[in-house]
This record gives structure tokens, sequence and C-alpha cells, in this order.
């Protein structure tokens, strides 16, 4: 009985002394300051800095013929203004 | 417009206000292409290529 005792005794120790007692964290996949909820966070300004970069883009490239011809003469409306302006250097 | 509408549409976010600046700039160098050619068009007319292109073509040359 008392051996017993002991064993579990000491047993109960020994799983006392194995126990963790530092706080179990894990660190989600990141990129210097950026991680996945972050970028998630951040997708509505990211998108709106995407259009705003298009956009900007359509500001240098307008006079391009290859960009008034594939692109511009399809806008619905104002289109037509680039379709004369091809047509007439034709 | 008053002011806190307008900020709240354009300038909360400098991504819109950016994109507003561009789009700005691409319609305003449009329109602006499409008045001065219309003006240089109404002010030189009867002097500019489409005007006389076709008189040249028939033999209307005067001072040829």
């Amino acid at each position: 009985m008392l051996r017993e005792r002991n064993v579990q005794f000491f047993s109960t120790i020994y799983i006392i002394k194995n126990y963790n007692t530092r706080i179990n964290t894990k660190i989600s996949p990141h990129l210097g300051k950026l991680s996945f909820k972050n970028l998630l966070n951040y997708s509505p300004n990211l998108m709106l800095w995407g259009g705003a970069s298009v956009v900007g883009l359509f500001v240098f490239v307008e006079g391009w013929p290859l960009f008034q011809q594939t692109l511009f003469q399809r806008i619905p409306v104002v289109g037509k203004h680039w379709a004369q302006k091809h047509s007439e250097e034709n | 417009m008053s002011f806190q509408s307008l900020y709240k549409l354009v300038f909360r976010r400098n991504s819109v206000f950016i994109g507003s600046i561009f789009l700005g700039a691409l319609v305003f160098q449009t329109t602006f292409d499409v008045g001065i050619n219309k003006f240089w068009s109404t002010y030189n007319k009867g002097k500019l290529w489409d005007d006389v292109k076709y008189k040249l073509e028939n033999g209307d040359t005067e001072e040829e």
C-alpha cells in the first residue's frame, strides 16, 4: 500500500515537472509586417489603389494609338472621339 | 455640395483622392483637346486642309 502510494506520489511529481508552463502561442505566417489578416483588412483600400493606378495609367497612355484602338474607342459614349482621331490619320 | 460631403466622397481616403485627380486629368485633357480643336477649326474655317481638299482635287487651283 505504502509502496503504491509512493509510486503514485512520485509519478505525480514527475507529471508536474513535465507540465509546459509557457503560454502556447502560434505565430501566423507573415512577411515582415504583412500577414494574411493584415492584407484582408487592407483589401478595400488596396482595390481602390488598384483602380486609381489604372486610371493614372490611362492618363499617360491616352495618346498612344495602340491603346486608343484597343481600349478607348470601345468606351460606349465618348469612344467616338478616339475613333474619329484615328480615321483622320488614315 | 457642401464641403463635408465632398470630404466624405473624395478626400477621406488617399486612394480615392489620387484616383479622382487622375480621373479629372483624363477628363480635362480629353475635353481640352476637343475644345481647342473645335476652336481651331472654326477660327480657321476655309483655310484648313479639310475645306481646301475638295477644291484642289477638282482642279480649282488658282494659285498654282
